[in-house]
């Protein structure tokens, strides 16, 4: 399974972006979609230990993509890999340069299909 | 007489930290709209309010200077939001790198925190001095003690060092952003301050303030005459 996590100042945007992806992947076991979108308490931002958190859960995964939009966006996801402790997680993360909502769609929809990691990161080069 | 940091120096720092910017929210807020997403102030006040409230669990739950700074950056990195979140976060959370284990600091230890704090900072937001950020007031402000001889005049560097930072911070009114939000606002961001090197000078002004009380009490302490 491949994860990938949602990264932007606001909930609505990665909330939206996993809704258009789950509705084209369906129920894949291939690929698993989280929104990390907003603070903790609603507001617009980004939060570290929730990016944190969301790696921690997809710990079972092959891989685990991060797509991110601007600005702390990135730093946030970049401060959270710098948290993490375990050598053998880490080494699992990717954060993906890319547009978020292009990137992580066509990422997705790769993923489902069973594409290898190379080939799901041709496709977002591509974008 | 080697003058040391306690412990309880850092938390009375940090105490100061989170007065000064209730004190100075709107203002921070203020440079923030001129150039940016107009949330500077809120979200620092937002951080150091959490990092108040848990102030003495922090406090009690950590045995030296590192582990309490690293908690006091856990804080802000889970609840400010912004760009300023992961910057200061990383900033206090690296700053305690070298001093692992120590319940008291020396002055000279002391700079060489700041100078890995502000290097974290730089490594985090990838910025130089001229990029109108934090950098602007923290490089100037670190290389400024580094080449200091502070002993015996702790309280004087660690105050000429408030003003290269206030410099530093002022230093970025005239200058085009590289970095940040303002990045594409081009020269419409000349004529204004950047607000994280002017919470950065507040921030240490704020430890400066809380060193010039410590000073204060070790000399009546030793029963030297107040300047």
């Amino acid at each position: 399974m491949i994860g990938i996590i949602l990264v932007s100042h606001s909930k609505k945007i990665t909330d939206g972006i996993k809704e258009m992806i789950d509705e084209m992947i369906g129920t894949s076991e291939s690929v698993k979609i989280k929104s990390c979108g907003g603070t903790e308490d609603g507001r617009l931002g980004t939060n570290s230990l929730e990016i944190l958190k969301c790696i921690e859960q997809f710990k079972e995964a092959e891989y685990i993509l991060i797509f991110s939009d601007i600005g702390s966006a990135v730093l946030s996801a970049e401060t959270a890999l710098d948290l993490i402790e375990a050598e053998t997680l880490k080494t699992k993360i990717q954060l993906v340069d890319a547009p978020l909502v292009e990137g992580a769609f066509a990422a997705a929809v790769r993923a489902s299909i069973n594409s290898s990691l190379n080939e799901i990161l041709v496709e977002v080069a591509n974008c | 007489m080697v003058v040391t940091l306690s412990k309880d120096y850092f938390v009375e720092s940090i105490k100061k930290i989170a007065e000064m910017i209730e004190k100075e929210r709107n203002y921070l807020t203020k440079l923030d709209s001129d150039i940016g997403d107009g949330d500077h102030g809120i979200n620092l006040s937002i951080g150091f309010r959490e990092v108040t409230k848990r102030l003495s669990e922090l406090n009690e739950n950590t045995e030296d200077i590192s582990s309490f700074l690293k908690k006091v950056g856990m804080t802000l990195l889970g609840k400010v939001g912004g760009a300023s979140g992961p910057l200061y976060g990383s900033f206090f959370m690296k700053m305690g790198t070298d001093v692992k284990g120590k319940e008291v600091v020396t002055f000279e230890e002391f700079i060489k925190m700041i100078d890995n704090g502000v290097a974290a900072v730089e490594m985090r937001g990838k910025a130089q001095v001229g990029d109108k950020t934090m950098i602007d007031s923290l490089r100037p402000g670190a290389d400024y003690l580094k080449e200091s001889d502070p002993n015996g005049r702790e309280l004087e560097i660690f105050k000429e060092f408030i003003e290269v930072l206030k410099q530093g911070a002022k230093n970025t009114d005239p200058l085009i952003a590289k970095k940040g939000r303002s990045l594409r606002l081009g020269e419409r961001a000349i004529g204004h301050r950047d607000p994280g090197a002017e919470s950065s000078y507040l921030i240490f002004k704020a430890f400066y303030e809380s060193f010039q009380d410590s000073d204060e009490k070790n000399r009546i302490k030793n029963g030297e005459s107040m300047r």
